[in-house]
């Protein structure tokens, strides 16, 4: 009781002290300002987003009511079939229209920017393929990745930590006022802590009003957006505590302020830095996959492949679907269905093999994560925002899945010649997203926040005993 | 014996004697020749494999079985990015930008194939020769000279230096080059290693040229840092000046290329993909004046060709008109892609501009930019490639166009096949990087900003031998 009371008294006037410090208040500006700042940025990716997957939606709607109107054309003139027929199901399906699948902002998107300018957010789905839609990008600025609120939290809040608690108790003993603190009945880490607690307290207090003045300002409000922006408050909560305990180890070890100063920023570096950095190469050495360049190749040996035996392969795929093998006429779809079909035969092993590796090396990156605080808590924020890996798979899994269906829809139509009738066309489905549920984030955020508040106190009792077995009072 | 030097020396003794020294300079090393190790062997094979591809995409070309001029147009030729020698040092934007564009009838396609497409790379700090040298070499000056005079002054002993007679000048300059060997020491094997390496990996001798400027500019870069710190120690406490450059790099380093992107994306803005194809669309369909439509066009060519061959109906042709048609409408979408791609080459000009102005705040932004352009990692050379694509499409495809108008008429288009005697006549596709004199010049910026900053730090030493006296 007495002790509490005692820390309590410390925090209050550490608290006060704090209030009168001038960097304090300034950097109470800057971090907000940074926040909307990072905000602003995420919402120009947001709308910039919205307004181009409108737009692609708008063109593949105007494509297919451009395509209806030909078919009610040809029916009304009871046009007899040709070879490239508009009606046929793989002119059709192949060349005439096209379904667009985009993937939209999730709540709180405004938060992080993630890799959303590398990953691709919209796919043009037709019979042959789910072609990627690029946006045109200056590959120096893919290259230096985007000011966001994530960046801030992530990497610039550690730094903060460092920066006003690097001296917390190296300041006094420089400044000779250590030794009289120490002569009231209060210990040297009980001390560390209140001075530490009050400096959390403060950026918690900052980080949480910046977030919710970002929030306030660019996002939408909802129940599913303000849960997680209590998510991401939680999340920053623990992340400062990590790092002050980071600050309270070095701080114990009764080194100069200057000492402490390069000691953090190297911890800041191999965590912050090179740890994922070497993550990244790590994963891509484990799972390197097949460049683009053998992709291309290979697939222009499986056209030529089929080029060589157009034939042989044709009756091959016409056996398989169990249709009579005697070759019909020449004719464009039958061809170009045959020669699709021997080249993705051709082509699977690969592409199979490029997807494994894209999700193993996914897999490594998420793993490989766990060793540094900064790349976790990338991870947990792009997930938050919905800018995550994760997110993105099990859009891409549906957009593959969507293809083969769309595919199936016009392929079973070929052989037959079963034409395309334009009562049918407004009946075509389109391409929904299945959200992948907040709640498969939950594990993560907790184990995360298990892991970061367990070290946290681990490394509080080793600064503990390094400030009692060490002695803080004589500088080094 | 010059007093300079005997400070530099006693610097340097006392340097290699610091622990501090040993593991800073040891990992930065050791980190330093491990990128440049990996990053050799990395290009070594990038450019073997982009190599061999060209040439299967050639062999592809000429032994295509014999077909329709428009076909072999539509199955067209890939052509890849070689990658440059001195990518090893430093990567640049290659990662970041396709390597691979398809060259075909009709249609200008971006390059594809960049590596970093599904999340690679962490894009805060490319493990590279370059990305070592740009963020954590001034961390490691930084750590190492921020107490080189503020400690002597804490210890009492710069009253004592400068009451002995040594001038401030000399002491300075002393420090520099004492701070600076010992650094040397520590990179030398590096450097070394990097001209070996390119040794092994290519014998031109401009590419050794590109190396030794690229040594100058991280000399020069390690140089602004060294000068700046010690111009702060020799005013403030060393607490201060830690603090005062730790939060300067932090900031240069991480922050304003951040910030200068959004920015750049925000006041140089791109096209979203489909309002940019919807656009080539509509001025290919409409002209780029919005007065000159397709069909129009396409009719006013046919009276021309009838005309001149003084026929009434295009099945009295000689020749096949439909490829003269398909030429020009070729012409026509040329002029259509050059528009549109001259608008958004000038957008990323004018953001790499302004990362380049943004190096008055920010010297990595400035070194960044030169270390790119002299391994051809950079976006111009970027740019440049996909430009030198394009050059080699259109007359590819003119050639196949006018082979199938000249060669054939209407009444045999069906039955005309072209063979390995037009694919063969076509030149294959190659590719040489702009010159040194041309890639600095596009980077005239972030030159005069590096000397701008090389200049203030002499500046600011000068300043901070004035105001070093004894009573200092």
């Amino acid at each position: 009781m007495m002790h509490a009371k005692l820390w309590l008294s410390v925090f209050r006037h550490e608290w006060r002290h704090l209030l009168r410090e001038k960097s304090l208040w300034l950097a109470g500006l800057v971090l907000p300002g940074l926040c909307v700042f990072g905000a602003y940025n995420g919402l120009r990716w947001t709308t910039f987003q919205q307004t181009a997957s409108a737009a692609f939606q708008k063109s593949a709607d105007e494509r297919l009511a451009a395509y209806r109107e030909t078919v009610v054309g040809l029916e009304q003139k009871q046009a007899p079939d040709r070879e490239f027929d508009p009606r046929r199901p793989l002119i059709a399906g192949m060349f005439r229209v096209f379904q667009p699948a985009v993937l939209p902002p999730a709540p709180l998107a405004t938060f992080a920017i993630g890799d959303r300018d590398l990953r691709p957010y919209a796919f043009r789905i037709t019979m042959r393929e789910a072609a990627v839609q690029p946006d045109p990008e200056n590959p120096l600025h893919a290259a230096t990745g985007w000011f966001d609120i994530a960046f801030v939290v992530t990497f610039l809040l550690p730094l903060m930590v460092f920066a006003f608690g690097y001296d917390v108790l190296s300041g006094e003993r420089e400044r000779g006022t250590l030794a009289l603190v120490l002569a009231q009945p209060i210990t040297p880490f009980a001390l560390l802590v209140t001075k530490l607690a009050a400096r959390g307290v403060w950026l918690v207090g900052t980080m949480w009003g910046a977030g919710l003045l970002a929030f306030l300002l660019t996002e939408r409000p909802s129940g599913a957006a303000l849960l997680r922006l209590v998510l991401w408050m939680g999340l920053v909560a623990v992340y400062v505590w990590l790092w002050l305990a980071v600050v309270a180890v070095v701080a114990a070890g009764g080194w100069a302020s200057a000492t402490n100063a390069v000691v953090l920023s190297v911890v800041w570096l191999v965590w912050g830095l090179l740890i994922p950095a070497a993550g990244a190469g790590v994963a891509n050495g484990l799972a390197p996959g097949p460049s683009p360049i053998e992709l291309v190749n290979a697939r222009r040996s499986a056209d030529r492949a089929f080029e060589a035996n157009e034939k042989e392969l044709t009756v091959r795929y016409l056996a398989a679907q169990g249709a009579p093998t005697a070759l019909p006429p020449e004719d464009f779809s039958l061809q170009a269905l045959a020669r699709l079909a021997a080249i993705e035969s051709d082509m699977r092993p690969l592409w199979e093999s490029e997807e494994q590796a894209r999700r193993r090396r996914h897999q490594w990156r998420s793993r490989l994560a766990w060793l540094s605080p900064t790349a976790l808590m990338q991870s947990l924020l792009d997930g938050l925002s919905g800018v995550d890996a994760d997110r993105w798979l099990a859009f891409y899994d549906q957009v593959l899945a969507f293809q083969k269906t769309w595919r199936e829809r016009f392929a079973r139509r070929v052989l037959p010649n079963d034409l395309i009738r334009a009562e049918e066309v407004p009946t075509w489905p389109r391409f929904t997203l299945h959200e992948p549920p907040l709640s498969a984030l939950y594990p993560h955020l907790a184990l995360a926040g298990g892991l970061w508040l367990g070290l946290g106190g681990v490394l509080l009792w080793v600064a503990g005993t390094r400030a009692g077995s060490a002695g803080i009072l004589p500088a080094r | 014996m010059a007093g300079w030097l005997t400070i530099a020396r006693q610097e340097f003794r006392g340097l290699l004697r610091d622990r501090r020294f040993h593991w800073l300079c040891s990992a930065v090393g050791l980190c330093l020749l491990a990128v440049l190790i990996v990053g050799w062997q990395q290009t070594q094979t990038v450019r073997a494999q982009r190599t061999a591809a060209n040439a299967v995409a050639r062999e592809h070309w000429v032994t295509q079985p014999p077909k329709n001029p428009h076909a072999a147009a539509h199955y067209g030729v890939y052509a890849f990015k070689p990658q440059t020698a001195l990518a090893f040092v430093d990567i640049g934007v290659d990662e970041h930008a396709g390597v691979v564009a398809f060259l075909e009838a009709h249609k200008r396609h971006d390059l594809t194939g960049a590596a970093a497409q599904d999340g690679r790379t962490q894009r805060l700090l490319a493990l590279t020769a370059a990305g070592v040298l740009q963020y954590l070499l001034p961390l490691l000056i930084i750590v190492l000279a921020f107490d080189a005079l503020a400690g002597e002054r804490e210890h009492g002993t710069l009253r004592y230096l400068l009451s002995l007679g040594v001038r401030p000048r000399t002491l300075l300059a002393g420090k520099l080059a004492g701070i600076g060997a010992a650094l040397g020491v520590a990179l030398l094997p590096a450097a070394v290693s990097s001209f070996l390496l390119l040794w092994w990996l290519e014998d031109a001798p401009w590419d050794f040229v590109r190396l030794a400027m690229m040594a100058v500019s991280y000399l020069l870069y390690g140089f602004i840092f060294l000068a700046l710190t010690l111009a702060v120690s020799s005013r403030w406490s060393a607490r201060m000046t830690l603090l005062g450059m730790l939060t300067f790099w932090a900031v240069s380093s991480f922050v304003v290329p951040r910030m200068v992107t959004d920015l750049a994306a925000r006041w140089y803005p791109t096209p979203a993909r489909a309002a940019f194809d919807a656009a080539v669309a509509h001025d290919i369909r409409q002209g780029i004046d919005g007065h000159n439509p397709q069909e129009e066009r396409l009719k006013a060519f046919e009276s021309r060709l009838l005309a001149q061959y003084n026929a009434k109906r295009l099945e009295d042709l000689p020749i096949n008109p439909a490829g003269l048609l398909m030429q020009e409408s070729e012409e026509h979408s040329n002029q259509v892609y050059a528009h549109h791609y001259a608008r958004l080459w000038l957008a990323f000009e004018q953001q790499v501009a302004l990362h380049n102005a943004a190096a008055v705040v920010a010297p990595v932004l400035a070194v960044r930019s030169l270390s790119m352009a002299l391994a051809g990692t950079d976006v111009f050379h970027h740019l440049d490639f996909a430009d030198a694509a394009e050059r080699y499409r259109q007359p590819l495809i003119k050639t196949l166009n006018e082979d199938w108008a000249y060669n054939s008429t209407l009444a045999t288009d069906e039955t005309y096949v072209a063979d390995t005697r037009l694919w063969t006549s076509v030149q294959p596709f190659t590719y040489t990087p702009p010159p040194l004199t041309l890639a600095l010049k596009r980077q005239w910026l972030a030159l005069a900003w590096l000397g701008g900053w090389l200049g203030f730090s002499l500046l600011a030493l000068s300043s901070a031998a004035r105001g070093l006296t004894a009573t200092t």
